[in-house]
């Protein structure tokens, strides 16, 4: 019979060897566990593994199908839509009427089939992890459940707050979306990671922002504020770059911010995390040194967008840095990019995609007061821009 | 989404759910059902060969071979780098056809 003490402490007796030998962080050497803690197959460093090892061969599997369709079937699509340009005497290097593009793209069954497996690979990837946390929904709500009160650092939900129809959608075709399912922050945790395929496994990514946020002139570093935080890797990884400083995620996802509370606990960083509005985070005017986000401004919607620029003006104390990371804006203009855009759009459901394209943000941000760096690289996915509030 | 089958809070509200989940990318809504679920079984699949995988290296290692050593195993960095070689070539091998090029597509037609 399934023995589950045994097996728990055998795959931490397990995980912990592999931790000595990978040189687990300093935040996991200090990880205080709750009692409640649902680990069946133990934790690699930072990231407790899959509860069954059928999800983690399926989306080893799926991680290598997404690979197969981000290269070589990606490659057949792009040149396939050039050939359809060249046939058709249109330019790719510009964009085209949206109309113009799904007639003549959207019906081709080579462009199609990259599409296909691609999101096939997603839509797979998040119903499984939804079947198997519903499944088990009473454990994993009462570790939730017992992890909200855990330290070091606290959660604070506002089941008062109001909770804009933007943030409701099924961003990027996620079940229930952000704020509907219980389990949001498990299922993007683990859909996300099949995403960065084996690069974030560690939170490594988010290491390398935490490392290039760039410093207020004068170097201090006393409070800062991760917006659109949601399973709060980007906060945990600030905190651990600035271990001296106060660090707030906000989200207003209490499912997120659960998960994300639940994970900084177990991994012992000094997080707070509270559902709040990005765009009126009610912290008061020159509060913090640092704030930041990622990703998180193509998920709201171009008036969001402008509130949450004057908001994070507002909140920052003078000589602050505001850094926001999303997806890169300095892209010269194609016509399969455009078209790209647009299927994210539509057919992963990211609703505000294209509203997030259509929002100059070195302009908005001048536009507040802050002084801005742009360093995007045209070729790389996510922009460098940097807003620092006049001193 | 299930339904939640418990009676402890969720800290959920409402949701707008998507109404582009069944995309049709390939001008046949079978056509589409089909290439999914073929990776479904693909899927299946690689879980089988993978667990087979740890048989093998529990059997290799004369260690116990219970539901709970299988699921407890951890691949060596090696094995890793070998299995994701292995899925790769399985991935090139099953669904290298797929990778149709124009010029394919207009013999084809012909």
């Amino acid at each position: 019979m399934f023995n589950r003490r045994s097996f728990v402490s055998l795959s931490s007796a397990l995980a912990a060897g592999l931790s000595m030998v990978a040189g687990a962080s300093k935040a996991s050497a200090k990880t205080a566990k709750s009692l409640m803690d649902i680990e069946p197959r133990g934790t690699v460093g930072r990231l407790e593994r899959f509860p069954l090892l059928d999800l983690e061969s399926k989306q080893d599997f799926m991680a290598g199908i997404t690979s197969f369709a981000n290269n070589e079937l990606a490659i057949a699509a792009r040149d396939r839509g050039l050939d359809l340009l060249k046939a058709n005497g249109l330019d790719p290097t510009k964009e085209l009427p949206i109309e113009t593009s799904k007639k003549l793209f959207g019906g081709d069954q080579i462009v199609g089939l990259r599409d296909r497996v691609w999101y096939s690979a997603h839509n797979y990837e998040h119903d499984i992890l939804d079947a198997y946390f519903h499944e088990n929904a009473d454990r994993y709500l009462a570790e939730l459940e017992a992890s909200d009160k855990a330290g070091p650092g606290k959660l604070e939900l506002n089941p008062s707050i109001h909770i804009p129809d933007y943030t409701k959608h099924e961003i990027h075709q996620q079940p229930g979306g952000y704020v509907g399912n219980p389990f949001a922050g498990h299922i993007y945790h683990y859909a996300t990671n099949m995403f960065y395929r084996g690069t974030n496994d560690q939170d490594q990514r988010h290491i390398g922002y935490a490392a290039g946020c760039p410093l207020p002139k004068d170097g201090a570093v006393r409070r800062i504020l991760d917006l659109g935080t949601g399973i709060g890797q980007l906060a945990v990884t600030m905190k651990e770059r600035f271990p001296n400083a106060e660090v707030h995620g906000i989200d207003i996802a209490a499912p997120m911010l659960r998960y994300a509370h639940m994970r900084a606990s177990e991994l012992g960083v000094d997080v707070n995390f509270s559902q709040r509005l990005a765009e009126d985070t009610q912290y008061p005017s020159n509060h913090f040194d640092i704030v930041i986000s990622y990703i998180m401004f193509h998920e709201v919607t171009a008036e969001a967008s402008r509130q949450i620029i004057a908001e994070a003006h507002r909140i920052l104390r003078p000589g602050g840095v505001f850094y926001p990371m999303d997806f890169n804006q300095a892209a010269p203009p194609s016509a399969l990019r455009q078209f790209a855009q647009w299927k994210d759009h539509h057919w992963n459901n990211e609703r505000w995609r294209l509203e997030y394209a259509s929002v100059d943000f070195k302009t908005e941000m001048r536009n507040v007061g802050f002084t801005v760096t742009d360093q995007s690289d045209e070729r790389s996915t996510f922009g460098k821009m940097t807003g620092v509030k006049s001193a | 989404m299930p339904d939640v089958k418990s009676q402890k809070p969720t800290h959920t509200v409402d949701f707008i759910p998507s109404t582009t989940r069944n995309a049709v990318f390939l001008g046949n809504p079978v056509l589409d059902g089909m290439m999914h679920a073929i990776l479904a079984l693909g899927a299946e699949m690689w879980a089988d060969k993978r667990r087979l995988k740890i048989i093998e290296s529990l059997l290799s290692a004369k260690r116990d071979v219970t539901f709970e050593t299988i699921e407890a195993y951890v691949p060596t960095p090696e094995q890793e780098k070998a299995w994701t070689a292995e899925r790769d070539q399985m991935i090139k091998t099953t669904f290298g056809s797929l990778v149709i090029t124009s010029e394919k597509s207009a013999t084809a037609a012909k």
